[in-house]
């Protein structure tokens, strides 16, 4: 073999094998982050959602809810249960919220950082899950769990009225899902842990479809989210994230 | 027996329009409401007014049971209601049945929006007061989430991501057996703004009557409390002046005036998440409108004339009048200037605590209204109440009210 085939083997053998090594050692940590919202949930979308708390060792609360979102335009929430909550609105638009509850009360407007239903979630952690929007992210390290390689991606908060200073991910390598996310205070402290698992084909690709938030100051209280369904649906009217449909 | 108050046709119509959707077949149908019973008990107070004067009924014994039947026909097409049952206990009058809410909504393309029926107007931002909305029924002062009354409307509406046009038919709701009259109408718009987290909408509204409203109001999130501000101008308002029943000649017929002028009327407030666990809402409101100074105190001497005249003589004419001074006593809206406050904190797992706290800052007088509620399950709340009024001067607005204290328990059950 003269050194002319040499090369070109060499070229071939690098463009054929390594392309997905090379591809993803250079993703940015602000293109995983693009790569986590696409795992997690599709561009427009409807599904139902429980959500139990658990308040101590012996009580639950199970709230069951039909969620419509499309990305950058809005999230609407409605409760279907329990009783004294079915026709409870939520609208998420911005960094806004607002709930109505219909023949009752006009939309009211609450602070994002309120806890959403008595939850360990507050009502941004349901309703925007897009970090990359605002927070810086850095990729800290990649770290081995179970054998499986994790990136390790820190983001600081790069617009003053989000929840939380400094969130922590923990992102599976192949399929850019988070294992974990870790939400800390502006001193540092770590205040929240989200743990994400039951990984489920859902509107089309893997995602996972339990997550649990504890927060730490208390052991026994923590929230569990479960997607019971969900599906991607490219029709859905921008109106309906207007404060005119939580008057309906 | 069941007495049916419906006041007007309207039911009929829209479950005549509801029988083409149903036909249709519909997506759903969803029954939800709660039962409540209500146990208390109050130690009146002489005042110039009595307790069967003053029927507060959400403060006495009594059993509700709230209906709210909703249908969705389809994506476009959904029919919502509200009806009540109320069954006083110890005095055991028979039990009426309420249609508060019923009205469906036709969505005639994703933007364009079709209301009709009995609803509550629900624009603006304010909690307790409305300044711009002179249409719908003022809240129940003592507690502002209990049930409301729906007025008849007709709304056609636009609804864009930033601005949202809307143009309005509706009238003013009427008094029981009480016929609905077309010259009791009103036309209106609203149209609504939002550009980057500041919310405002401007409104109008006129009668045949010539009653007028223009009405202006915004909303922002300002360090995480939420603030809005809400005015308006009215023109030609309903409300009553009376005169000084001592200038009164025998046989005088003519006992009140009205006021063409514009008045502004305004509402100022906020919330805000003060921790995890508690929550505060705080409105100021102006109406100059209201009563002050002489022309409260007119109204006073008013009640007192006539209620004397009315027990002394048999004339009707007494009696009537006493009942039309009576109707204009209406604490919460009747003066100037007044605050309010609720405050919510949740205790711990199932307690929750909060008071509710009104005064009228042109005399002083108002109430506060401490409760407890326990959640024994998702579906059963059990709450105590107790309602204070307080006053320096016994003719003061709630001075007025024969009602020393009221304590009541309530068991909520939804289903």
């Amino acid at each position: 073999m003269t050194y002319r085939f040499k090369y070109l083997f060499l070229i071939i053998m690098l463009v054929l094998i390594f392309p997905k090594i090379i591809f993803s050692e250079t993703l940015t940590a602000s293109q995983i982050l693009n790569k986590v919202d696409e795992s997690l949930f599709p561009d427009s979308l409807i599904m139902e959602m429980k959500m139990i708390n658990h308040e101590s060792s012996k009580r639950e609360t199970e709230f069951i809810y039909q969620v419509k979102a499309i990305k950058d335009v809005g999230t609407l929430l409605i409760f279907k249960s329990p009783a004294s909550e079915i026709g409870k609105k939520f609208l998420l638009k911005d960094r806004n919220i607002w709930m109505a509850i219909p023949g009752v009360s006009n939309p009211m407007r609450l602070s994002i950082r309120q806890n959403f239903m008595n939850s360990s979630f507050s009502n941004n952690d349901l309703m925007d899950t897009e970090y990359n929007d605002d927070y810086v992210p850095v990729l800290d390290d990649i770290i081995k769990l179970e054998g499986k390689d994790y990136y390790r991606i820190i983001c600081k908060a790069k617009n003053p009225k989000v929840t939380y200073n400094k969130v922590v991910m923990i992102i599976g390598k192949d399929n850019f899902i988070p294992r974990r996310i870790e939400y800390h205070t502006r001193s540092g402290k770590l205040l929240k842990t989200l743990t994400l698992s039951d990984i489920k084909q859902l509107a089309g690709r893997p995602r996972p479809t339990k997550m649990v938030m504890r927060n730490q100051m208390e052991e026994d209280v923590y929230t569990t989210v479960i997607i019971e369904s969900m599906e991607e649906k490219k029709n859905l009217p921008k109106s309906i994230f207007t404060l005119d449909s939580l008057r309906k | 027996m069941i007495k049916v108050v419906t006041k007007f046709n309207l039911l009929t119509i829209i479950y005549l329009l509801l029988i083409p959707s149903i036909l249709h077949g519909s997506n759903s149908l969803i029954v939800h409401g709660n039962v409540e019973w209500d146990l208390g008990i109050s130690k009146p107070r002489d005042t110039i007014l009595n307790v069967e004067e003053i029927r507060l009924e959400e403060l006495e014994d009594c059993l509700w049971c709230f209906v709210n039947p909703e249908i969705t026909a389809s994506d476009e097409f959904g029919f919502y209601s509200k009806v009540r049952l109320q069954k006083p206990l110890i005095r055991n009058t028979s039990a009426s049945l309420y249609v508060d809410q019923a009205y469906f909504n036709y969505n005639v393309d994703p933007q364009i929006s079709l209301l009709a029926g009995k609803k509550r107007l629900p624009w603006g931002y304010s909690y307790l007061w409305s300044p711009s909305l002179i249409l719908n029924p003022q809240r129940y002062i003592f507690e502002p989430e209990r049930y409301l009354e729906g007025i008849p409307l007709f709304v056609l509406g636009y609804s864009g991501t930033v601005i949202s046009p809307k143009l309005l038919w509706a009238a003013r709701a009427p008094k029981q057996e009480e016929e609905l009259k077309l010259e009791n109408s009103y036309l209106g718009f609203q149209i609504d703004g939002y550009f980057s987290g500041l919310e405002l909408f401007l409104n109008g509204l006129a009668s045949s009557k010539k009653e007028k409203s223009v009405g202006l109001g915004i909303r922002k999130d300002v360090l995480g409390f939420i603030v809005h501000i809400e005015g308006s101008a009215v023109k030609n308002s309903q409300r009553r002046y009376f005169y000084d029943p001592s200038i009164l000649d025998k046989g005088d017929q003519i006992y009140y005036t009205k006021n063409q002028n514009w008045y502004p009327v305004l509402t100022a407030g906020f919330n805000r998440m003060l921790s995890e666990d508690s929550f505060l809402i705080f409105e100021y409101f102006y109406d100059r409108r209201g009563f002050q100074g002489r022309e409260f105190d007119n109204f006073v001497n008013s009640l007192t004339y006539f209620k004397d005249k009315s027990t002394q003589s048999s004339d009707d004419y007494y009696t009537q009048s006493f009942s039309e001074v009576l109707e204009a006593y209406t604490p919460g809206t009747i003066r100037r200037n007044y605050a309010y406050l609720a405050y919510s904190h949740r205790l711990k797992k199932d307690w929750n605590f909060g008071l509710r706290a009104l005064t009228s800052l042109d005399d002083g007088s108002g109430f506060i209204y401490p409760f407890i509620s326990f959640s024994a399950t998702a579906n059963c709340l059990i709450e105590m109440e107790n309602c204070v009024p307080f006053y320096a001067e016994p003719n003061s607005e709630f001075g007025l009210l024969p009602l020393e204290w009221s304590t009541m328990m309530k068991i909520k059950i939804f289903f």
